[in-house]
């Protein structure tokens, strides 16, 4: 059983003066349970419209999306309680993704309180230990619940917007662009952590990023689209060691190496 | 005599709180390369708009900075204002705040013009587009027309470097100019910084967190934690052979090429035990 099935997914927005712009253009991609994906592409490659398709956040244009062999229907009851229960997301930026007035344990703590996933029957139902167990799991104190998101710096709070992601044990994580936001130096700790957390509780995952190294770093599959088509996908090492395209190629020459001025 | 002198610098904000800008003394000489590097909240950022004198209002400010040997520290608004868009110009992070949502970008590049020079409506519009088209944006006359919004972040990010090379700089402060933009597009803006800078002769003050990114344009770094300067010297001598704990795990982090992917990778922690943020 797929996890996700993409079948030939466009995806396009109307304008009213001009021609439609065409962010996903009959995209097909299928992802199995456990598997790491790494979705990369320039801005405006369709990267984000394809995660919030994913995510249940929007709808194909044409094409249908398979969630565990069983056709997305964002307007069945069923289908999309099925779908929350088990898909969380990681945002770009932890500074808008986390409401400035609430507190780190309502933050976390509130995929819980959703009356949807209660009545799923599936999410954990002691919400305090829970938050406990998510914030020993992404290395925060239990008592940064009791504080606000402002009080923390960029990689804590991408750590709380993980921990808020995980709260309800999902089985697939989205996130998109989970480091950019971040410092080079803080990218690490949060690549590290995203890695254990995948790995220890057997988590699919789909990541979106420009980045080609940090994709490199944390998924074993990778898609590359480019103006909305997809380029090529497959394991990441073949595509890495011998790109089909020169699209490809370019992403992965563009990282900036310490390497190139003094090796 | 230096470019730009920065002597004994220091920034606070408010009573009781440590100071952002910690006795920071640094040169920049005409045309030289100088990188900043550090976390964010290491102080960066702040000595940039120390010096453009661009710090808000509840900044107290000690040491000195001369450009060119004039005082800037201190200086009346009025004689900053003349220096500040003409011989030192900035370019900031994301350019949809530094540029004017609701204003044509021909316009803004144009204010630069007329905010310093006499040029009749006919020559300030060759001259801006003439400077768009060497920034390498394509078909310059239909960008002057367009509002920011309708061009891409690395439009964007050309249009406010047109804006900073518009009347030949001599220092540019670049801070995180490429951060907010993705990675094919950051090649191509540094390239572009890089080859103008060369062809002004200007010297530039260029802020990033990420270390590959100054090694690409820079000669000289400094590294800032806490809001005082660690280490500092040639990059190539910096990053071949770096003495401070932290600046060996700023490298070390930078250094995703090298890792085995899906291995831990190494964080400023492992180096650096005061470097938790």
């Amino acid at each position: 059983m797929s996890v996700f099935a993409v079948e030939r997914v466009s995806r396009s927005f109307g304008r009213r003066s001009s021609r439609p712009v065409q962010a996903l253009d009959r995209v097909d991609l299928v992802i199995e349970p456990g598997q790491r994906w790494g979705v990369v592409g320039e801005s405006g490659s369709g990267k984000t419209t394809l995660l919030r398709l994913l995510a249940g956040l929007d709808r194909p244009s044409a094409g249908q999306i398979r969630f565990q062999d069983r056709p997305l229907d964002l307007g069945d009851q069923s289908s999309l309680t099925r779908l929350r229960a088990s898909v969380q997301l990681v945002f770009q930026d932890p500074q808008s993704s986390l409401d400035p007035r609430m507190r780190v344990g309502a933050i976390i703590t509130e995929p819980l309180r959703s009356a949807r996933l209660r009545r799923s029957g599936q999410v954990p139902t002691d919400a305090k230990a829970r938050l406990n167990e998510v914030l020993d799991a992404v290395g925060l104190p239990r008592e940064a619940a009791r504080r606000y998101p402002h009080e923390f710096s960029g990689g804590q709070r991408q750590r709380i917007a993980i921990a808020r992601a995980l709260a309800p044990k999902p089985d697939i994580l989205l996130a998109d662009e989970p480091v950019s936001a971040l410092d080079v130096s803080v990218r690490a700790q949060v690549l590290n952590l995203v890695n254990d957390l995948v790995q220890d509780m057997g988590l699919t995952l789909v990541m979106v990023s420009h980045d080609l190294s940090v994709v490199r770093h944390v998924c074993d599959q990778v898609a590359v689209l480019k103006a909305g088509r997809l380029v090529e996908s497959g394991p990441l090492e073949r595509v890495y060691q011998r790109p089909a395209s020169d699209y490809t190629a370019a992403l992965w020459a563009a990282v900036p190496r310490l390497g190139d001025r003094w090796d | 005599m230096s470019l730009l002198e920065v002597n004994h610098l220091n920034v606070w904000f408010g009573r009781g709180r440590r100071p952002a800008v910690r006795d920071l003394s640094f040169t920049i000489e005409p045309g030289q390369r100088l990188g900043l590097i550090g976390q964010s909240g290491s102080g960066k950022s702040v000595t940039a708009l120390a010096v453009m004198g661009l710090l808000a209002e509840n900044a107290q400010v000690t040491g000195s900075v001369r450009f060119d040997g004039r005082r800037l520290l201190g200086a009346k608004e009025a004689e900053l204002a003349q220096l500040r868009g003409r011989d030192l110009t900035m370019v900031f992070q994301e350019p949809m705040t530094a540029l004017d949502p609701t204003m044509k970008v021909g316009r803004q590049v144009a204010e630069v013009i007329r905010l310093h020079e006499e040029s009749s409506g006919r020559e300030t519009r060759r001259r801006v587009i003439e400077m768009l088209d060497r920034v390498g944006l394509p078909n310059p006359g239909r960008i002057t027309d367009a509002f920011p919004h309708q061009l891409s972040g690395g439009q964007r990010q050309r249009v406010v470097l047109a804006m900073a090379l518009m009347l030949g700089p001599r220092l540019i402060i670049a801070d995180e100019p490429t951060t907010a933009l993705d990675v094919t597009v950051q090649a191509q803006v540094l390239e572009l910084l890089d080859a103008q800078l060369a062809a002004h002769q200007a010297a530039c003050l260029f802020i990033s967190h990420d270390l590959a990114v100054v090694a690409r344009v820079c000669q000289q770094v400094m590294v800032m934690l806490d809001g005082a300067v660690v280490e500092s010297g040639p990059v190539r001598q910096v990053l071949s052979q770096p003495v401070h704990p932290y600046t060996q795990g700023l490298i070390a982090t930078a250094r995703l090429d090298l890792a085995t992917p899906g291995a831990r990778l190494p964080t400023v922690e492992d180096f650096y035990a005061g470097g938790q943020r």
